[in-house]
């Protein structure tokens, strides 16, 4: 059954506000709110307030924008707000580029649909690439690194984490509270999605455990898909 | 908090205009420099856009 757009709406605006609390207890000096939801008909847009990202700060001086963009649409079965596309980017302010960014496209089947790309050069592996034939060796950022797909992908939690503790960008003083509660609330409706993509497994575990399950009449099937796509 | 923003396609397809315009490029111009791996600067911010707005148009 599919959901009207009132419901998109509240979904959409839910997970706006779990996003937008995320990154105002974790980053300083953000817009307020940090982030806008551009919506036409059943698709959505969740970004950066303005679209041009998010300061990011080290020792009070702005060296860095974050990246943030989500495009959204009615999932599968007609029921929930699913994220088609995402990214996670780091640019500098020195030349307005990416340095590294996280994406997901949940359509991609010749590259990872989640994976990391280092915009970088290193002439060893420039090397490499064009002996092997790549189409831009000169270029790491060609490169998918892939994450776990749709699954098992890195959250935006994981994201700002790394920007704080990794790269040294300022914080918020209560940041890792947020963080690890974004975090889990991410990994619990993951952990329900990959129990819908294999029940038997989940059963199975379930059983182990001591839970006493029955299966339903007809049995769900898994879904090959997500447990085969890189 | 944010709320829903409603875009009408004429929204996007003049913001769409007004961004390439103000790049100076045409989309087909701007797709071939992300195809080859050559944006720079601002044409990075302008080109996530343009996909943002397309994923809105369904194209």
């Amino acid at each position: 059954m599919s959901e009207s757009p009132g419901d998109l709406d509240q979904q959409a605006e839910e997970f706006g506000r779990e996003t937008a609390g995320l990154l105002s207890a974790a980053l300083p000096e953000l817009p307020t709110p940090p982030i806008e939801i551009l919506r036409r008909e059943a698709r959505y847009i969740i970004r950066a307030s303005g679209g041009k990202g998010l300061p990011l700060y080290v020792k009070g001086e702005q060296l860095a924008t974050l990246d943030l963009r989500l495009a959204c649409q009615l999932d599968s079965v007609g029921r929930y707000l699913a994220v088609e596309e995402s990214t996670f980017g780091l640019l500098a302010t020195l030349d307005r580029t990416p340095v590294l960014r996280i994406d997901y496209r949940r359509d991609m089947y010749a590259a990872p649909a989640a994976h990391v790309q280092v915009h970088a050069h290193r002439g060893a592996l420039s090397h490499l690439l064009s002996k092997a034939g790549h189409r831009f060796p000169h270029d790491m950022s060609a490169l998918h690194i892939p994450v776990g797909g749709a699954r098992f992908r890195p959250c935006l939690e994981d994201f700002i984490e790394f920007l704080i503790v990794e790269c040294k960008f300022d914080c918020q003083p209560s940041w890792r509270d947020c963080v690890q509660t974004g975090r889990e609330r991410w990994r619990r409706r993951q952990a329900a999605a990959v129990t819908r993509d294999m029940p038997e497994e989940a059963a199975r575990v379930l059983r182990e455990l001591g839970y006493k399950i029955e299966p339903p009449e007809p049995l769900p099937g898994n879904k090959q898909a997500t447990l085969y796509n890189w | 908090m944010p709320h829903v923003q409603d875009m009408t396609l004429e929204e996007l397809e003049a913001r769409r205009a007004e961004i390439l315009s103000g790049l100076g490029m045409t989309y087909e111009d701007l797709a071939a420099r992300a195809e080859t791996r050559s944006l720079i600067g601002d044409e990075w911010t302008v080109w996530e856009e343009i996909k943002e707005i397309d994923f809105l148009r369904n194209k």
